[in-house]
């Protein structure tokens, strides 16, 4: 269990020497100056857009980890033998899945860490540009809650990609059952909504029904973690909404390194 | 000899590629589909369903296209047709699905489809649902009460949410006593101006505020004629037959000109209404 950590700084650092954090600064730049720019042609909620933006923004940021990142460094140890000599070295499978989880963890923080001031600085710009008028309800509370929720919104992702890097043998079938995993993740809360409408005219079976909550429950409900809409009104959140959410990011991420712990252990690596 | 000869296919490369580019950007502005996006012919659930964790910036996306749209054409002083104010109409009810409370698209709705689309309804439905989710503004009641009063001759209606638009905190404090000041016939032109100024305040965009600030003129305007009109009747107990009645009893001293492109003309009961009807006027049409 001693490993856990230095796998995680090895996998950390690795990210970054892919050159992740200069275009995630590049990426901050082009988003301070086009949400500044781009929020002035609105009429009213000019302070709307800007956080719609650039919550957008951190969010996109933050799944580069899990699509482009993680894959190519957990399927890439797979792909390339690396892995060989880290198991070598003494290393128990779960200390790697546990170690990997976290460096990757890091790696998200600290690129919506990035993001974050970039959007801080952007909004600070827009006060200097636009009326106060526009600001006046401003609160950063909101904006935190609302990043720190996106932040664990891709923590359970990644966490779906271990397991599915644990259970596949290609970084492309893992690339593709993490993209239907986001895709349902962030739809499936409102397919169900849709279909416990009673008047919606269109007749759904029972079967059809019950496999939708079903999934709802499998596959992680990621829209939840979706608070940028609270966040660009500066709405007060629900104590129990945000405990709730919390607590659900954490046991669904413990269930998923658990499972992929699990298959991990029992594969042949080739 | 390898380096000209490179040097000469890169050139035609660069030229050949400006010249479709060109061309391109001309046919697409020529055969442009007049559609501001597929995505509002979508039903709502699958809507937000298809924006993931992205409906706040998509909608922001559909509002810039709408504005877009409607400033180009404003701009050139173009009329709309009807089928492309019912599309802008989709696109805004689209966008206040994927997006509630921003108040954009609802502005944007009272300022053009009740006056150039004559969608007074539809427009009050969209009011309706922004009233019941933005309970601290003003605005939709505001929006409301106009409606009923100058587009649907409704006093009664119209008064009932002018009072629910003075209640809500922050809402101009001559609110409550504006219902009192108006009838429905006098006050049509007076409220016309109140609520004008009112959405001069909203907006930012050159377009709009071109076209607002034509509308508050030709309104001013009218009001002006009728206040001279009623001085006219006082002196003279009768409405005059023509606004040129005015000029010859030195009330004014010419009669101004509707910037529609219109004319001012005098009715039976006092009221001045403008041949234009307060469209604008395509140029060589009188």
């Amino acid at each position: 269990m001693n490993s856990i950590l230095p796998i995680a700084v090895i996998t950390f650092k690795e990210g970054l020497r892919r050159r992740v954090l200069y275009g995630v600064m590049v990426a901050s730049l082009l988003l301070i100056l086009f949400a500044v720019l781009i929020s002035g042609l609105f009429m009213r909620d000019i302070l709307k857009v800007m956080v719609d933006i650039c919550l957008s923004s951190i969010s996109l940021g933050g799944l580069l980890v899990p699509f482009f990142l993680a894959i190519n460094l957990l399927a890439g140890d797979i792909e390339n033998r690396t892995i060989y000599t880290l198991l070598a070295r003494n290393i128990s499978r779960s200390s790697y899945i546990l170690g990997k989880f976290l460096g990757l963890a890091m790696l998200t923080g600290i690129i919506i860490i990035i993001l974050m001031i970039a959007t801080l600085v952007a909004i600070y710009c827009a006060t200097l540009i636009y009326p106060a008028h526009n600001f006046l309800h401003f609160t950063l509370s909101p904006l935190f809650i609302s990043t720190l929720m996106a932040f664990l919104g891709v923590l359970v992702l990644n966490s779906t990609v271990l397991l599915w890097c644990s259970v596949t043998t290609s970084s492309f079938l893992a690339t593709l059952l993490t993209l239907s995993t986001y895709i349902i993740g962030h739809s499936v809360e409102d397919v169900v909504r849709f279909m416990n409408l009673k008047n919606t005219g269109v007749e759904i079976s029972p079967m059809i029904q019950a496999t939708a909550k079903a999934v709802l429950y499998i596959f992680p409900n990621l829209a939840a973690f979706d608070l940028k809409q609270q966040a660009a009104y500066s709405l007060p959140f629900v104590s129990q909404e945000i405990t709730l959410l919390g607590l659900y990011g954490l046991s669904y991420i413990s269930i998923m390194l658990f499972l992929a712990i699990f298959f991990f252990k029992r594969r042949d690596l080739p | 000899m390898k380096i000209w000869r490179n040097l000469f296919l890169f050139t035609g490369a660069c030229v050949l590629s400006s010249y479709c580019a060109s061309g391109l950007y001309q046919l697409h502005n020529n055969n442009r589909e007049k559609k501001i996006s597929h995505f509002t012919m979508i039903p709502e659930p699958m809507a937000r369903a298809m924006t993931l964790e992205f409906p706040g910036i998509t909608s922001d996306y559909l509002m810039l296209k709408t504005l877009t749209y409607m400033g180009e054409r404003i701009m050139k002083d173009e009329e709309l047709t009807p089928d492309e104010w019912q599309m802008i109409y989709q696109t805004l009810v689209q966008i206040s699905n994927l997006d509630p409370r921003f108040i954009d698209p609802y502005i944007i709705a009272q300022m053009s489809l009740p006056w150039d689309a004559g969608m007074v309804e539809e427009t009050n439905i969209l009011l309706e649902k922004a009233a019941k989710i933005l309970t601290n503004d003003y605005r939709p009641y505001f929006f409301l009460w106009y409606n009923h009063f100058k587009f649907l001759d409704n006093p009664e209606k119209a008064a009932y949410y002018l009072e629910k638009a003075a209640a809500i905190p922050g809402a101009p404090p001559y609110f409550s006593t504006l219902a009192a000041r108006l009838n429905l016939y006098a006050g049509k032109t007076y409220a016309g101006v109140v609520f004008l100024q009112e959405m001069i305040k909203e907006t930012n965009d050159p377009a709009l505020l071109k076209s607002l600030r034509r509308r508050l003129q030709a309104l001013q305007k009218i009001g002006f004629l009728e206040q001279k009109i009623q001085k006219y009747r006082k002196r003279y107990q009768v409405f005059p037959k023509e606004l040129q009645e005015l000029v010859d009893k030195g009330l004014i001293t010419k009669i101004p000109p509707d910037p529609y492109g219109g004319k001012f003309y005098i009715m039976e009961n006092g009221r001045v209404y403008t041949s234009s009807n307060l469209v604008l006027q395509k140029k060589g049409k009188k």
